[in-house]
């Protein structure tokens, strides 16, 4: 039950990062799925390197940031559509993160110090077959460098278990905190007025470019800060660990609205975290017992991408029956997803 | 208070698709001068250059020739948001004037400052909020309804509020009344009227409607062919002067330049 | 319609919540391939064979992670739930995932190649915590001696790795000492998924004399395509699995991954009845385990003679499209 809350926490972190993009300032971010990943392997890669769990995160949060900017940058200075940008720009980080973690993957190490079980001659003694061949002379095993890994002080796991929980809620609440106090200042109010209408902002002084460039910024850097929280609650960066984060961050942006009553708290912003939540325990529940119809975990990505086909034609039902109502998710969904 | 041109254009022209085939050249040699606390009204056929003068104006677009100069400098390689410091805009569609997800309060607020903004908390300054009560609305009592929620009246109201909060040299309108009923457009342009006489803002005003056209306005352009006349002139209500430095009305075809 | 939503997710949750009387084994692998499945067949198979019977004393889930590591991670996550007593993963990767997040319950992995190194376990023997198991660490350099008794004049020998999976990475590690102390070359053939592995051979194949295949489930997950890349080039092909080797290799000289399985079962018949991980021995699968299996159909598709002395040594012949079972 735990690991579904705080799993749903980081989640949630992610979502808030699509609900930015999406909801804020307007826009179809596709850099997610890669932006995902880069703050996991970068903040791996760091945390093996020495650097200590905080500053890791706090520099790949950066690393994303930059990552939305790029996409804002090729979007507006190159005027490539958005969808485009971030595809481009999220098929550019994942051969930057094979370069960052040297793999596919980079697990966090355990111990301090490179062991290795030996070879099987080492191990296990002759081999029955040894008498078939010529005896050759061994050679020094070549002096690998033992890589002094950090000894993985493991943040998340190990300590008791309230403790994460505490852990990911403080950052989460923080995050959402400084997000809202952002957004209350003069350039939060007008990014905030720059999704509903761009071209509006431009009487008032304030580049569109500028604010693409902070909207697509900000959303990137949640995404990346959870990331690498994520890589470092679950022991391992994976080149793959972003795909299909974009729908799934959508479904619970949707969960959160539709089940989170008090939606407009903090600009929206908090609504995603409970749908996190949700999501994971639905998550949790449907592999428990979809096990029994033959359901496979792999087969969530498509429950995922049926929800949100559901709840925006739900959605487009509801508006037809109530015109001016609180159910703003068609307006929201159908018409205002991807507008330029 | 002297008189002296907020806004000038000198020979400007403006040629679209420049040695292409499908050549068209939207203004012609248009000099002008307006000058402070004008209520200048703008008719014309479509496609006669009516929003190409305007996108002039806001610098969206750069003349092919000649210089366009606000408040006696030159708006060369200027772009749209530098010049959003002295220009104020109200367009036809109701939603592009406000911010239709904000409330009233955060429209204002954003409306308050021209330019780059940092990290100070939004405030509504009072002024706005008596700008704002200067409608007779009751907006100014509601001021956390979402902006998106009002009529179309009183959304083009609030943007016209919002446009001269910041005290622009000149609001330029591009046919603000157009998508709404009767009973709003009236109320719309009179605070138009407003604007210009109680706050002597200069307003340039394109309009397809010839009743507001006669009524409103102290100087009237049509514009045909990309060639503007003008031909109606009376003083600006705001200013008292002896001299009339402007030529009349007729045939005679241009503003005759006067570099003040 | 908001507070119906609400009220059926406190519902799922507290289902999700019961427990389960019955030894519930969750099992999964990164991939499925056929020594995989083997292994998997041997442990249910060594479980009957003890006397339990599937569905009265034990019942088993079996999820594959289609070689993606986040979808190892969750398979993991499911099963650190309740309703399992016990997990067996199956390959380096899908243990990573599972040592990492179950820590309240067995992790018995299996066909881990280098535990240590992949930070499974301390050491063989026995361990404190709750991860145990049998590695199937290979003999590389008996393979690749192999190699270079039945191809004449061998200079370079190429690798199949996944540099992403910590078992591929070792044995290279292995391979390039066997290959210094044989005086041969090593070129590795990287991919970090099927279709760049098979465009790596592709351009490399030329210039190599053999094919070396260890434990990479990347590899094994496109052996056929290997395969066919390497006939055109008359390349031959070792690999330290024998049922892959069915599938492409000219030689296979390793462990039969259902006895391999049918070994694993007896760890966890021990977990079921009452031992607690730390009280079991981590180990290696013993050499007499060791099989050897030679194609001659393939070394005769690509003019190499095998010398009588180890055809004689052979566990399966593959002759005339025929298997035979010799010992």
């Amino acid at each position: 039950m735990l690991g579904i809350v705080e799993q749903g926490l980081i989640l949630g972190l992610m979502s808030i990062g699509v609900f930015i993009s999406f909801r804020i300032v307007n826009m179809a971010d596709l850099t997610v799925d890669g932006t995902f990943a880069l703050g996991g392997a970068l903040c791996v890669r760091l945390f093996s390197l020495g650097l200590n769990a905080p500053v890791s995160l706090l520099l790949s949060l950066l690393a994303g940031a930059g990552a939305g900017i790029l996409t804002g940058f090729l979007h507006r200075k190159l005027k490539i559509n958005v969808l485009l940008a971030g595809i481009l720009v999220m098929t550019m980080l994942y051969s930057i993160n094979l370069r960052i973690m040297n793999g596919p993957n980079l697990p966090i190490p355990k111990t301090s110090v490179s062991a290795s079980l030996g070879t099987f001659e080492q191990v296990a003694g002759k081999d029955p077959l040894a008498d078939l061949f010529e005896p050759s002379a061994p050679v020094a095993a070549p002096q690998k460098e033992i890589a002094k890994h950090r000894t993985f002080e493991n943040i998340f796991l190990g300590t008791a278990d309230g403790q994460d929980l505490l852990l990911l809620s403080a950052i989460v609440l923080i995050c959402v905190a400084l997000t809202g106090l952002f957004l209350r200042t003069e350039l939060g109010t007008a990014l905030r007025g720059f999704g509903t209408n761009p071209s509006g902002l431009e009487s008032f002084g304030l580049p569109k470019t500028l604010m693409t460039l902070l909207g697509l910024g900000l959303a990137n850097a949640f995404v990346s800060l959870s990331g690498g929280i994520f890589a470092l609650y679950s022991g391992f960066a994976d080149v793959t660990m972003g795909q299909g984060m974009i729908v799934t961050g959508l479904a619970v942006v949707m969960l959160g609205e539709i089940l989170f009553v008090r939606r407009k708290l903090v600009y929206g912003i908090f609504a995603p975290i409970l749908g996190g939540i949700v999501y994971q325990g639905i998550l949790a529940v449907v592999m428990r017992y979809g096990y029994r119809i033959g359901f496979r975990a792999s087969d969530m990505k498509l429950l995922t991408a049926l929800f949100i086909v559901a709840v925006i034609g739900f959605g487009l039902i509801q508006t037809k029956k109530r015109m001016k109502g609180k159910f703003r998710l068609s307006t929201i969904f159908g018409g205002g997803v991807g507008r330029d | 208070m002297g008189v002296w041109a907020v806004i000038k254009l000198s020979d400007v022209s403006v040629v679209y698709r420049k040695g292409e085939e499908n050549e068209k050249c939207a203004l012609k040699n248009a000099t002008l001068q307006i000058s402070q606390g004008d209520f200048v009204i703008i008719v014309g056929p479509n496609g006669a250059g009516k929003s190409t003068l305007m996108k002039v104006l806001l610098c969206e677009l750069a003349p092919t020739v000649g210089t366009y100069y606000l408040n006696g400098k030159s708006m060369r390689g200027f772009s749209v948001t530098q010049v959003a410091r002295w220009v104020g805009r109200v367009f036809q569609d109701p939603n592009s004037g406000i911010f239709p997800d904000l409330s009233i309060l955060e429209n204002l607020s954003i409306a308050s400052k021209k330019g780059v903004r940092w990290l100070r908390f939004r405030s509504c300054p009072q002024k706005a909020v008596s700008l704002l009560s200067l409608l007779g609305l009751g907006l100014e009592k509601n001021l956390n309804t979402r902006a998106g929620d009002l009529s179309g009246g009183q959304k083009q109201a609030l943007a016209m509020i919002m446009a001269i909060i910041s005290d622009p040299k000149v609001l330029l309108l591009d046919e603000h009344t157009a998508s709404l009923d009767p009973k709003s457009s009236v109320k719309v342009m009179e605070l138009t009227r407003q604007i210009n006489e109680q706050f002597g803002i200069t307003v340039v005003m394109i309009t397809h409607n010839m009743p507001f056209a006669e009524q409103y306005g102290n100087r009237k352009w049509k514009i045909e062919e990309g060639e503007v006349y003008e031909y109606e002139y009376r003083p600006p209500v705001c200013l008292t002067r002896s001299e009339n430095p402007f030529p009349l009305v007729g045939d005679q075809r241009r503003c005759a330049p006067k570099c003040v | 319609m908001r507070f119906k939503g609400q009220l059926f997710f406190c519902l799922f949750l507290f289902l999700a919540l019961s427990v389960f009387s019955l030894t519930r084994i969750g099992i999964t692998a990164i991939t499925d391939h056929p020594a995989l499945d083997a292994i998997r067949f041997g442990i249910i198979d060594g479980l009957i064979q003890e006397g339990l019977v599937l569905g009265q004393d034990f019942e088993f889930e079996f999820q594959s992670a289609q070689g993606n590591m986040s979808t190892a991670l969750a398979i993991a996550n499911h099963f650190n739930s309740n309703a399992f007593d016990l997990v067996v993963p199956i390959t380096t990767p899908s243990a990573q995932a599972c040592a990492n997040v179950i820590k309240n319950k067995p992790v018995i992995f299996s066909a881990a190649t280098d535990p240590v190194a992949a930070s499974l376990i301390p050491a063989l023997g026995k361990n404190p915590g709750n991860v145990v198991g049998v590695s199937d660490m290979t003999p590389v350099k008996t393979q690749i001696q192999l190699m270079k008794l039945v191809v004449p004049g061998l200079r370079r020998i190429g690798i199949m790795t996944n540099p992403g999976e910590a078992n591929s990475t070792v044995l290279k590690d292995h391979a390039q000492i066997a290959c210094s102390e044989l005086d041969i070359e090593l070129v590795e053939v990287v991919g970090t998924n099927t279709s760049e592995m098979i465009a790596a051979l592709s351009a490399i194949v030329s210039a190599i004399d053999a094919i070396y295949i260890g434990t990479d489930n990347t590899a094994a997950s496109c052996i056929e395509s290997l395969h066919r890349i390497a006939l055109a080039q008359k390349t031959p092909i070792i690999c330290a699995d024998i049922s892959m080797s069915r599938s492409g290799g000219m030689i296979g000289y390793g462990f039969d991954y259902y006895a391999f399985g049918i070994d694993t079962s007896r760890m966890v018949l021990e977990i079921i009845r009452g031992k607690t991980p730390s009280e079991i021995e981590s180990r290696l699968i013993g050499p007499e385990s060791l099989q050897l299996l030679i194609n001659l159909d393939y070394a005769k598709q690509i003019g190499l003679m095998i010398p009588e002395a180890l055809i004689a040594r052979a566990s399966f012949i593959i002759e005339n499209g025929v298997e035979r079972e010799i010992k």
